[in-house]
């Protein structure tokens, strides 16, 4: 078992708040809203900061394709790394947080 | 287990090979795979090597380059054969990217396939730094053996080098070890700089960790050389001194399987755990600013206090 990060203090975390509803108007950025392990991850990363292994415990994913899903929503900008810390093992950790609670898709075409 | 802390003692040095053992456990695919890998393109280029060598051999078989007799065999073919060597050791360091990928970089885990980005980029100085701690080794096992004969000389006692190298050898190998081995995470945990950049860096910070974190390196290694290297020196010192008596003996049979038993543990299980302990002491020192360059600080500081001066 990875290292537990239960044993971090739960109360140096921080709620970053975030964007009631962000507007898509990106076409290219549908596939990767649509996708749907990447919205698995992304329902999940609306309620909660989460970093990869905390996702992989809860989706069973491995954390490779965490890390791709992850980097796609990222470059989209449909989420962000809100912080990094060290757990007790100094381990660094990267946690990821939607950049809203929900996304609007407005798209005009032609 | 006990947070990191400043000051190094026994328990915390259990606690490094403890942490690392455990993140290995999480990640030993990525590992094993690496370390099978790296013996599987030894083999592969070894073979390509001496196809090519006996190839030339056979073609041109005048060819004093090859069969002169004057020139010693052996040493044209460990010259080759280094290659393979070299092949190997810089794959074999590339799990300096795996410990990277695990504890520094933020994403906790590792894969296999990152093996080859860090051999893409790192290749030399992976294969360089093995190189340079056999060179100093080597240097030192010559000395030690002038010496042994001085005391030959003068005290026309005979000295056994094998049995006496045994210890100092493990010694010795520890020490420059130890002096060297943060060199790899330093380097790998850099981007950006050139390679020869990297490596520069690499060694400014390694010292400058010897030089501010000596007591955990040597507890840390210290205890590390106990579990993994002082088992097999001991049953190689045990075999020098009774080899004659166990000739024919099946006894030789099961020292010899405890002995490679051992060997196969220290590669498959010592190796990684390394690569995790020294990425893990970097990356500690690294965050906490230990590494920092103090006489720039300290020049900061003063540039700082004779402005409010003026």
């Amino acid at each position: 078992m990875p290292p537990n990060n239960d044993l971090i203090d739960k109360s140096s975390q921080i709620d970053v708040p975030i964007d009631r509803e962000k507007v898509i108007t990106d076409a290219n950025t549908l596939p990767v809203l649509f996708h749907e392990k990447k919205q698995t991850l992304l329902k999940i990363l609306i309620d909660q900061e989460m970093n990869i292994i905390d996702l992989k415990n809860i989706t069973g994913l491995n954390p490779g394709t965490i890390k791709r899903h992850l980097t796609d929503l990222l470059e989209k900008e449909l989420i962000r790394i809100v912080r990094t810390e060290q757990n007790i093992y100094g381990v660094t950790m990267k946690f990821y947080r939607a950049t809203a609670k929900q996304f609007v898709v407005n798209i005009r075409w032609p | 287990m006990s947070p990191i802390h400043s000051v190094h003692g026994f328990s915390n040095a259990l606690d490094d090979i403890k942490i690392s053992w455990l993140l290995l456990k999480s990640n030993w695919k990525a590992f094993i795979a690496t370390e099978l890998f790296a013996l599987f393109s030894m083999t592969i280029v070894a073979f390509l090597i001496a196809s090519i060598y006996f190839a030339i051999g056979y073609i041109i078989p005048l060819s004093p380059l090859f069969l002169d007799s004057s020139s010693p065999q052996e040493k044209r073919g460990i010259f080759f054969f280094s290659f393979a060597i070299i092949f190997f050791l810089s794959f074999l360091n590339c799990q300096y990217g795996l410990a990277y990928d695990i504890i520094s970089s933020g994403d906790m885990f590792s894969e296999f396939k990152s093996s080859f980005t860090y051999f893409k980029r790192n290749w030399l100085p992976y294969s360089l730094l093995p190189f340079l701690l056999g060179w100093l080794h080597s240097l030192f096992q010559g000395t030690r053996i002038i010496w042994f004969i001085l005391i030959e000389d003068m005290t026309n006692i005979r000295v056994e080098i094998e049995e006496f190298d045994v210890f100092p050898s493990l010694i010795f190998g520890y020490l420059f070890f130890v002096l060297l081995i943060s060199t790899l995470p330093s380097i790998t945990a850099q981007s950006g700089n050139s390679t020869i950049g990297r490596i520069k860096q690499g060694f400014i910070e390694n010292f400058r960790l010897v030089k501010r974190k000596p007591r955990r390196l040597f507890f840390t290694w210290g205890l590390f050389y106990l579990i993994f290297n002082l088992p097999s020196t001991i049953i190689s010192l045990f075999i020098l001194l009774f080899y004659d008596s166990l000739i024919g003996s099946i006894w030789l049979l099961f020292i010899f399987f405890v002995y490679t038993l051992l060997l196969l543990i220290g590669l498959l299980i010592g190796t990684p755990i390394s690569t995790l302990i020294s990425t893990r002491i970097y990356s500690d020192a690294k965050l906490k600013g230990e590494l920092d360059d103090q006489l720039k600080n300290n020049s900061d500081i003063n540039n700082n206090s004779s402005k409010e001066v003026a």
